[in-house]
């Protein structure tokens, strides 16, 4: 008896365990993603990325920050961009984010409860928001708070394919090229199951569109989304038109690919396609023709583009927000990106001191950036904007 | 230590009350002990909590805030939630019975010694076995503008097949058809070992009672494959309400939310807008419908499914 009893508690107790440890491994981790052994501190950094390409880079820039500080090493952790935020928000509320993480400017207002304000510590890390572009520094902000240093800062831009252009006769596009060309250029292109154009099945993706056409945002006066007036309404049928008017895109599908239209053209099947210079990384890695990029062609109110950008913040639940600091002071300063390997396509950083040799088109930029001061920005919206349901699918491609 | 020495055979029952049976109980619940406490701690225990979560806004990061039945009031009066139900709705109802046709047509197809029999059996079931995902985006190459059943229109019919996956009339199609593909392997082989089972002195008897093929099919085959049929039937029912991964990966719910079904509004609602109280309300919801759809079924089926005792 009394030894079935022991075997009984054995195997009681060893189940007992196996579950206890089963329940651990699910809580295991916490630390708020900050190990020091032998006086050098490990930061985990938290950031999304589209390929191994960008992987590279950012690696680089991590071996940099130790470069420059010994004591501090960089633990990459990464995942795709629509992954990431929710990663990101499963490992907050477990308290195990990382202590660097990256924040994009539209997304900057949902995670805000996540990150330090930084306002107290810039100075002391040597980070004056004087060298970045306003508009982006701002974009970071929420209630007035900076929650992030910006990196990357770029308006939606039009990339062509330029062997299709040569091979076809068309004119490449130009800086001052305008709608009319747009539309001639696309039609001539379009020929033997080829496109000229590839369009996004998202609303976002008619911004750009309504400014330059009908010098409209879909927000309303107050903020509000606003689909429905007139201006934004004129351009979402003349965007649709592309598809099925003039045939010059291919139709659009519902689809779970994040970015339908930029692989239509990187599969050499669109000849143009608009979307961030943040994809130049990708598209140089992967096209098989010369790229080209462009403005937003000018319509009756000009060349205008809508601007998103990214930057670094550190979480609540890091240790050493001091030492987080001093590295995104490393990976957004002028020495990490002169440095960048990413060819410039990130436009990294933001400094206003480095605007040449960047990819994008400064006078789009600088459109943009106008009309964005103007209408209080299309791209954060408030708070209480209403959640667009619809749309929230494909939203990827605007980081 | 001691080792009892064995009890001399007494006459059962000595004690009053039964504690060997208490003994038994817990010897029992020793052997239950695992599975009960996986059931505890991956099923009870995380229901509960999301009948909890469901009266509370439940953000993932910031302030929880009770807030009764407001979550329930809300997606009822919700236009998108209407349409996603609807959505799933629509999808049960065609997807079921295309399933069991299909699968019941294969399996009677198979039924007999033909030869080859174990191959197209192998053949049928490769779908089901294949990872979902990797199916969904074969078959979304085949659907897309361009692709191969366009181009067959455009070589037979001399004109583009519709937009299956960007037209509002046909994505839901789309999506029912590459469903049924991927499933009805696994009811096939229900019933085809269901079918095995019918003893063959059944048919021969109708067979001299001067039955033809198709009065067999009906009083015979039928009647006795109704078990597995109602297995198949609560399985399949069950699994379709729960439909995700062929619109997430086909469609991703679109055009619109032409083909949003409720467990993939209950993923973006909790994971894209990591709105957790509201996920958590849709999958009570959905918990609800599919057990009283269960329970009416297990209701229903005395009328016709046939235990042969």
């Amino acid at each position: 008896m009394a030894i079935t009893t022991i075997r009984k508690r054995v195997l009681a107790s060893a189940a007992a365990a196996v579950l206890a440890l089963t329940v651990a491994a699910c809580g295991s981790g916490g630390g708020g993603g900050s190990t020091t052994v032998d006086g050098k501190t490990t930061l985990v950094w938290n950031m999304w990325s589209g390929s191994t390409a960008e992987v590279d880079a950012w690696n680089h820039l991590s071996g940099m920050v130790t470069a420059k500080h010994p004591d501090l090493a960089l633990e990459f952790q990464t995942s795709s961009f629509n992954d990431y935020w929710t990663k990101l928000a499963a490992q907050a509320s477990g308290g195990d984010a990382g202590c660097i993480l990256g924040v994009q400017s539209y997304r900057a207002p949902s995670i805000s409860e996540l990150l330090v304000p930084l306002d107290d510590m810039l100075t002391g890390a040597g980070i004056d928001a004087a060298d970045f572009d306003p508009s982006i520094w701002q974009a970071l902000q929420v209630d007035g708070q900076q929650l992030a240093v910006p990196y990357d800062f770029g308006p939606l831009i039009m990339f062509y394919n330029a062997d299709r252009f040569r091979e076809a006769g068309v004119p490449v596009p130009t800086t001052s090229w305008t709608v009319q060309d747009f539309l001639s250029a696309a039609q001539s292109l379009t020929t033997g199951g080829k496109h000229g154009f590839a369009a996004y099945p998202t609303i976002d993706s008619v911004i750009p569109w309504s400014l330059s056409l009908e010098d409209t945002t879909p927000l309303g006066p107050d903020g509000e989304l606003d689909l429905t007036q007139e201006g934004f309404v004129k351009a979402v049928q003349w965007y649709a038109d592309l598809v099925t008017k003039l045939g010059v895109a291919p139709q659009v599908v519902a689809t779970s690919d994040a970015t339908p239209a930029l692989n239509s053209f990187i599969a050499g099947d669109a000849a143009m396609v608009v979307d961030g210079p943040w994809q130049l990384v990708n598209v140089m890695d992967q096209a098989q023709f010369e790229v080209g990029v462009a403005p937003i062609p000018a319509g009756p109110s000009g060349s205008h583009s809508q601007v998103a950008g990214s930057g670094f913040g550190i979480s609540q639940t890091c240790p050493d927000p001091d030492k987080a600091l001093a590295a995104i002071a490393v990976l957004t300063g002028p020495e990490g990106s002169s440095t960048s390997p990413s060819r410039g396509a990130r436009s990294r950083p933001a400094p206003r001191s480095r605007k040449r040799g960047s990819a994008r088109s400064s006078r789009a930029r600088r459109k943009a950036c106008r009309r964005r001061s103007r209408t209080g920005c299309p791209h954060r919206p408030p708070r209480t904007t209403p959640r667009s349901r619809s749309c929230s699918s494909s939203t990827a491609w605007k980081r | 230590m001691t080792v009892s020495a064995p009890a001399p055979p007494t006459t059962p029952v000595a004690e009053p009350g039964g504690s060997g049976h208490r003994r038994d109980g817990r010897a029992a619940l020793g052997f239950l002990a695992p599975s009960t406490s996986g059931f505890l701690l991956f099923t009870l225990i995380p229901l509960v909590g999301s009948l909890v979560i469901s009266f509370f806004a439940w953000p993932v990061l910031g302030r929880r805030r009770f807030v009764g039945l407001d979550n329930f009031v809300e997606l009822l009066t919700d236009p998108i939630f209407h349409r996603v139900m609807l959505n799933t709705l629509v999808f049960v109802l065609v997807y079921v019975p295309l399933n069991v046709v299909v699968s019941l047509g294969l399996a009677l197809w198979i039924s007999p010694r033909i030869r080859g029999r174990g191959l197209y059996r192998l053949l049928f079931f490769i779908p089901t076995v294949t990872p979902m995902i990797a199916n969904a985006l074969v078959w979304r190459l085949l659907y897309q503008p361009g692709g191969p059943i366009d181009q067959g229109f455009q070589a037979v019919f001399g004109m583009p097949s519709p937009n299956f996956l960007g037209d509002n009339r046909w994505a839901m199609a789309a999506v029912i058809l590459m469903s049924v593909w991927q499933g009805f392997g696994y009811n096939m082989l229900v019933f085809s070992a269901g079918l095995d089972a019918i003893p063959q002195s059944l048919h021969e008897a109708a067979s001299i009672d001067g039955a033809g093929p198709l009065r067999r099919f009906w009083s015979v085959t039928l009647p006795m494959l109704s078990p597995s049929m109602f297995f198949a039937m609560i399985m399949t029912l069950i699994t379709s309400f729960q439909v995700f991964v062929q619109p997430y990966a086909l469609t991703a719910g679109g055009p619109g939310v032409a083909t949003e079904t409720m467990v993939l509004h209950l993923y973006r609602e909790g994971f894209v807008q990591f709105d957790l109280g509201t996920a958590s309300t849709i999958g009570w919801f959905l918990f609800m419908i599919i057990m009283l759809v269960t329970a009416l079924q297990f209701l229903g089926q005395k009328r016709w499914v046939h235990y042969d005792d």
